[in-house]
């Protein structure tokens, strides 16, 4: 096992580099320039060339790009994030900061939900297998499994807009300062989630359970004569939610790419919302710092996903 | 197929017609026999293609024609799901999203999984530094959640049918190719492609003939699911207005539209796009389901 | 309409013998324009204003008749008797539902005012100070300098002060001291001095000084090199701005220019005339792109979460001792239109300067929320055409387009189906009522009028003796995003119906379109190559800078030397008289050229709930997204 982390982990040094270099080359290469948002479309200002010139400068563009992602991923290092491009007033970690609590209580909560609702869903219909609970449990969660999420979310802030005059606080609160406000913000997202979320759980629950149902062990236990229920809970169950539980590594997964266009639809200031605001204005600076924390997210939750796969089968660590 | 009717030759081509049917209905059957809902969504998905190539005939408006004296209007009998803020009737639009939908999705899956087909086998088959290689740029591609992905390779590329193609093409071929390379590695260590290496066959012909086909089952079960993770993906892009550019009708930029333009969208104009996305969704994923357990009965039953 | 009776007629003939008597004791009168107007009722009126000047007032009502409803038009002005100068004030046009029209009409206080006398204040009497106001407004800002183009959407000015400032509490209808305590005009227009407050200071504790003024305006009328200043062509005419004394400025003009308080005093999103710290310039290179810097407003800047708010904190050294009400002030950023209202219909916000219809109908049916629907805007509704490109370089395809584009269908669309209400224009602004014509004279025009059969038909022989009976192929350059695409389509449809031009969509980023207007890479284009927000709610200066031959803002490639003839002679024509005729010849000469596709006026809709108060938003003609320092908050 110990060598399988070690192994495990120093892969993903190379990923994180590849991935930042990814970043970098597709944001400086391909065409597109970092300074189209210096310029201003509605009051028609139109820098000179010289102007141009100066700015990049300015902004280090005017450097080699190896010393460009040098620099970068230097600063990254120090944990300095810079500045959108002519704005000081807060950094763009400062802003990462405040928001990432938003995004993270959403994919939890998220998490949770998924849960609480798969999970029993999924055991009905294995123990309750070719019933009507059964079929009528499995069009939920094929239906669940293909709805879009952002319209879900969009549907559901108009019905509370128009019946009740309700939609979730637009500006950042913390749950430590004011938990109410911050569940309003996060829970009606992360119920938004759950659908998708709880269809997923719900399926592989409901799949494994069947599967260690039908192994020898639990056969055995049965005729030894042991109750219907302990079997479940003690054998079954156990083997059965185990591989599940990684599952929510791939949930988290969904929940980072939804959430773009979740916040979006529901105006929750979190960091989907701060990216597609920056994409907007085209503010380089931030997508670039944004998507590669998007992405060294990923990458740990599928080094987490991959341990958990390990610890759980055993065959994999030897493989 | 069937709009070959009115060529010449009429009889040869009604048996042909047959003959191809008869070679259609025979996997069909088969196909129920292993996946009932998925040959349900498969006939479902027939329709939706039938509505997607003959979306100007069937839709009864012109998707772009605005009718200004019926602004947001209800639903009708003339105007089934209603009219848009230009008066353009919704049906008509959802009809021919269809097309734009389908499109994008089997353009840019088809471009991906092959791209990943090829990598797969290619790096399966070789293996050693080239496969490491290979591994290493996957892994950077599976590194992003594939809507950001998406994102990130739209903003360089601009809007647009083909960008969008591309970008959901690039997000398709790291699972493809996994999956493919998987196989490709456990076929190449078996015995019968040892055999064939033992009596003097080239590289070329084993991929070609042993290890190639041996990948295409796979490669078809992701493509189909990857197909509703594509229409999927183009409806969010859409909807976060990075995707499909205007006139063309979008499902995701209908909704899109409703969210930018006007508060209180009235529901028909966000509540049939979604549908829509849904149910094709819904029916990939049920076909690639039921594909599934037909081609790989290792896992039959497992998943249902 | 009532028939007048006889008392009535009495009062009016006497009425009339008064204004004669008053206009023969004024040194100048200012005529009524328009002549389709039935005089009801004239009053003169003196009143008294607090402080030295007396300000004789004169008030003429005249009602008109249209079918359906009775539409009051008040057209007032204000003489000035002491001293040399005559400065006409702002003229407002209303359309109201009166009943019985003489006795409900309201009388109007305006005045302009020169004097420290005069502070603003909240119109109520006794507003509750404390809390926190919250305004829902889009702040897109590349950078955070004013006079380099950074958008001032919401109310982000209220950290800084002009040298005179509209009235807050009048519904914007004076313009009154600010920075300046009072000013005087001399030299035919062409020197104005301006007294400033002692003992101001900036937010940093700095003293203010007419120095600061100075290396404001300095800033924008040659800025340092590698500057972009927007409003530098808007002050083409000053030749010189210098500081007298510490507390005094004077700005010597090149040539009289009638729109030159109002230029200072402008705080529309697009240019704001914000007066800078000189020292903080020089700290900054004189390039305030980066850092916020420290103003003389009412509120001082606390933090700024980059697209989420700007949280603003009141000034306790602010000028005015009263002001502000309220303890701070966070300005929320909700981007689209919609979210700006229901921000406000669900208790996150007090007040929006601008939503959609939708939630605007909601406001206006509630007890508890309150909206104006259509407030004026000094901006346009427009789309610029590249007159160097076929098949817009001739000039009937472009009368053709002016005459068959539908305004009715156009607004209908905007106004999800209110369109009548909104407002109609030419090329002279409708809410710039000393110059504009008649809402229904200009809907008698052709092109202008519901009744498009005859413009139609005009257009089509027009195009077809342009050689474009079957139809011509169009490039429309739209921006991405979700809110343009439904427009580009209605244009589309419009377009093909009316003249059979085909248009095809070319989507591109909104950051694109300085370049494509610019580099004229477009056949039609967006309002941006057009005219979209104008500086001043007099005309002339957008013109100078949009449609004379060779301007920087000429995108369109538009060159009339007629044309520019009238535009030189606005530039210094004072008389008021003289420039109604003048707009009227430019209006005809750009109906017949246009030199862009003109679609109409713009509105705004601002939204509050009934305890936002201090704003008089009712009494609002136009809309200014600026500051709100007399705003209170009544809970």
């Amino acid at each position: 096992m110990q060598t399988y982390v070690i192994r495990r982990l120093l892969l993903t040094i190379p990923t994180l580099f590849g991935v930042t270099v990814f970043i970098f080359l597709i944001m400086r290469v391909l065409p597109g320039d970092p300074l189209a948002s210096t310029g201003d479309a509605q009051r028609m200002i139109i820098l000179t060339e010289e102007q141009t010139a100066a700015a990049r400068k300015a902004l280090g563009l005017d450097r080699p790009l190896y010393i460009q992602y040098l620099d970068w991923v230097a600063d990254i290092l120090k944990g300095d994030l810079g500045y959108s491009f002519f704005r000081t007033e807060e950094p763009i970690r400062e802003m990462l900061q405040r928001r990432a609590p938003v995004s993270t209580q959403i994919a939890f909560f998220g998490v949770i939900f998924s849960w609480i609702i798969g999970l029993p869903v999924g055991i009905i219909a294995a123990m309750r297998r070719n019933t009507l609970l059964d079929y009528v449990s499995r069009v939920g969660v094929t239906v669940g499994m293909a709805v879009p999420s952002f319209w879900v979310a969009l549907t559901l802030i108009i019905v509370t807009v128009i019946f009740f005059q309700w939609k979730p606080p637009i500006e950042v609160a913390f749950i430590w300062d004011d938990p109410w406000k911050s569940l309003q913000q996060t829970v009606p997202p992360a119920a938004v989630f759950a659908i998708g979320g709880g269809a997923l759980i719900a399926r592989m629950s409901r799949a494994t359970l069947l599967e260690v149902l039908n192994e020898d062990y639990i056969r055995t236990a049965r005729a030894k004569g042991l109750m219907n229920r302990a079997v479940l809970w003690r054998h079954a169950f156990k083997n059965a939610v185990l591989p599940v539980i990684t599952l929510s590594g791939l949930q988290l997964a969904g929940i980072l790419s939804g959430m773009v266009a979740v916040e979006r639809a529901l105006g929750i200031p979190g960091l989907g919302f701060a990216l597609i605001n920056a994409i907007d204005q085209r503010d380089w600076m931030v997508i670039q710092n944004l998507v590669l924390l998007f992405g060294v997210i990923y990458v740990f939750v599928n080094l987490a996903v991959d341990l958990a796969y390990a610890w759980i089968d055993p065959r994999i660590r030897y493989r | 197929m069937m709009e070959e009717q009115s060529s010449p030759g009429g009889r040869h081509v009604v048996t042909a017609v047959v003959n191809s049917c008869k070679t259609f209905v025979g996997p069909v059957v088969r196909f129920y026999g292993s996946s009932p809902p998925g040959a349900i969504a498969l006939a479902l998905l027939a329709i939706v293609v039938t509505i997607a190539l003959f979306a100007n005939q069937i839709a009864p408006y012109d998707a772009l024609h605005t009718d200004f004296t019926n602004l947001k209007g209800s639903p009708t009998v003339s105007h089934p799901m209603g009219t848009d803020i230009v008066g353009r009737d919704v049906l008509s639009r959802i009809i021919v999203g269809t097309r734009v939908s389908l499109l994008v999705a089997f353009v840019s899956v088809a471009m991906g999984v092959g791209v990943g087909f090829v990598w797969g086998v290619s790096t399966g088959f070789i293996g050693g530094k080239f496969d490491l290689l290979g591994q290493r740029l996957l892994d950077v591609l599976l590194s992003f959640p594939s809507l950001i992905l998406a994102l990130l390779l739209m903003i360089p590329l601009g809007r647009g049918l083909g960008t969008v193609v591309l970008a959901i093409a690039v997000i398709t071929v790291p699972g493809a190719a996994r999956l493919v390379r998987s196989t490709a590695l456990s076929v190449t260590q078996m015995a019968y492609v040892d055999g064939a290496r033992a009596i003097g066959a080239s590289s070329k012909r084993i991929i070609v003939r042993h290890v190639a086909p041996q990948c295409f089952a796979p490669m078809m079960i992701i493509a189909t699911i990857d197909l509703g993770g594509a229409i999927f993906t183009e409806a969010t892009l859409s909807f976060l207005g990075m995707g499909i550019p205007p006139p063309n009708p979008s499902w995701g930029r209908m909704i899109g539209a409703s969210l930018q333009g006007m508060f209180t969208p009235p529901w028909w104009l966000v509540i049939y796009p979604g549908v829509a996305i849904t149910l094709t969704v819904l029916c990939f994923n049920l076909v690639g389901d039921g594909l599934r357990d037909h081609l790989d009965p290792r896992l039959r039953g497992k998943l249902d | 309409m009532k028939k007048i009776s006889r008392i009535q007629l009495t009062m009016v003939a006497v009425g009339v013998a008064m204004l004669l008597a008053l206009a023969a004791a004024c040194t100048e009168t200012v005529e009524v324009p328009g002549e389709t107007i039935v005089v009801e009722k004239e009053v003169i009126k003196e009143v008294m204003v607090p402080g030295e000047t007396v300000v004789v007032k004169e008030e003429v009502v005249k009602t008109v008749e249209v079918p359906g409803e009775t539409v009051v038009k008040e057209v007032v002005k204000t003489v000035e008797v002491p001293g040399e100068t005559v400065v006409v004030e702002k003229e407002i046009v209303r359309t109201v539902e009166v009943e019985v029209p003489v006795e409900k009409l309201v009388v109007e206080q305006v005045e302009i005012v020169k004097d420290i006398g005069w502070t603003p204040r909240a119109p109520e009497p006794n507003p509750k100070y404390g809390g926190t106001i919250r305004l829902s407004a889009p702040h897109r800002m590349a950078h955070f300098d004013f006079h380099q183009g950074a958008a001032a959407y919401a109310g982000q000015t209220n950290i800084y002060n002009n040298l005179v400032y509209y009235n807050q509490a009048d519904g914007l209808k004076t313009i009154g001291p600010d920075l300046a305590m009072s000013w005087d005009v001399a030299d035919g227009g062409t020197t104005y001095t301006f007294k400033l407050r002692d003992g101001v200071t900036w937010h940093d504790g700095m003293d203010f000084s007419a120095d600061d003024v100075v290396a404001t305006f300095n800033r924008i009328i040659s800025p340092p090199e590698g500057l972009a200043i927007t409003a530098t062509g808007l002050f083409e005419s000053v030749e010189s701005v210098e500081a007298t004394d510490p507390l005094t400025v004077r700005f010597n003009l090149k040539n009289p220019t009638p729109w030159f308080i109002e230029l200072l005093a402008s705080d529309n999103y697009s240019n704001p005339a914000v007066i800078y710290p000189k020292r903080f310039m020089e700290e900054n290179n004189f390039d305030l792109r980066e850092k916020v810097a420290p103003g003389t407003g009412p509120f001082m800047l606390n933090e700024i979460r980059q697209d989420e708010y700007w949280d603003l904190d009141a000034n306790p050294n602010y000028f005015v001792p009263h002001l502000p009400y309220a303890d701070g002030a966070r300005l929320l950023n909700v981007i689209p239109f919609c979210d700006r209202g229901t921000a406000v219909l669900t208790g996150q916000a007090d007040f929006t300067w601008n939503t959609c219809g939708d939630v605007i109908k909601i406001a206006l049916e509630r007890p508890d929320l309150d909206a104006k629907y259509a407030t004026g805007d000094i901006f346009f509704m427009t789309r610029g055409w590249n007159i160097e490109k076929k098949p817009f370089d001739d000039v009937r395809v472009r009368r053709a387009f002016h005459l068959a584009f539908d305004r009715d269908v156009w607004t209908d669309i905007y106004m999800a189906g209110d369109g009548k209400t909104y407002p109609r224009t030419t090329w002279v602004p409708y809410y710039d009522s000393a110059n504009a014509l008649d809402r229904d004279v200009v809907l008698a025009r052709p092109g202008y009028r519901s009744d498009k059969t005859e413009d139609i038909a005009e257009a089509r022989r027009l195009m077809a003796e342009a050689g474009y009976a079957d139809g011509v192929e169009v490039e429309y350059v739209i921006s991405t995003g979700t809110s343009a695409a439904p427009f580009a389509a209605a244009m589309q449809s419009m377009l093909k119906e009316n003249l059979n031009v085909t248009i095809k969509l070319r989507e591109v980023d909104r950051h694109e379109f300085g370049e494509i207007c610019n580099s004229g890479d477009f056949t039609l284009g967006p309002a941006h190559c057009g005219i979209t927000g104008v500086p001043t709610v007099d005309i002339t200066p957008a013109w100078n800078n949009k449609f004379v031959c060779g301007a920087a803002g000429n995108f369109t490639r538009y060159c009339n030397e007629e044309f520019d003839d009238i535009v030189a002679k606005l530039n210094v024509e004072q008389d008021p008289a003289k420039r109604y005729d003048l707009f009227r010849q430019a209006e005809d000469l750009l109906d017949a050229d246009p030199p862009i596709l003109l679609i109409g006026g713009d509105q705004v809709d601002p939204m509050w709930w009934k305890y936002f108060k201090g704003m008089a938003l009712k009494e609002r003609e136009w809309g200014q997204w600026g500051r709100f320092e007399t705003a209170w908050l009544d809970r």
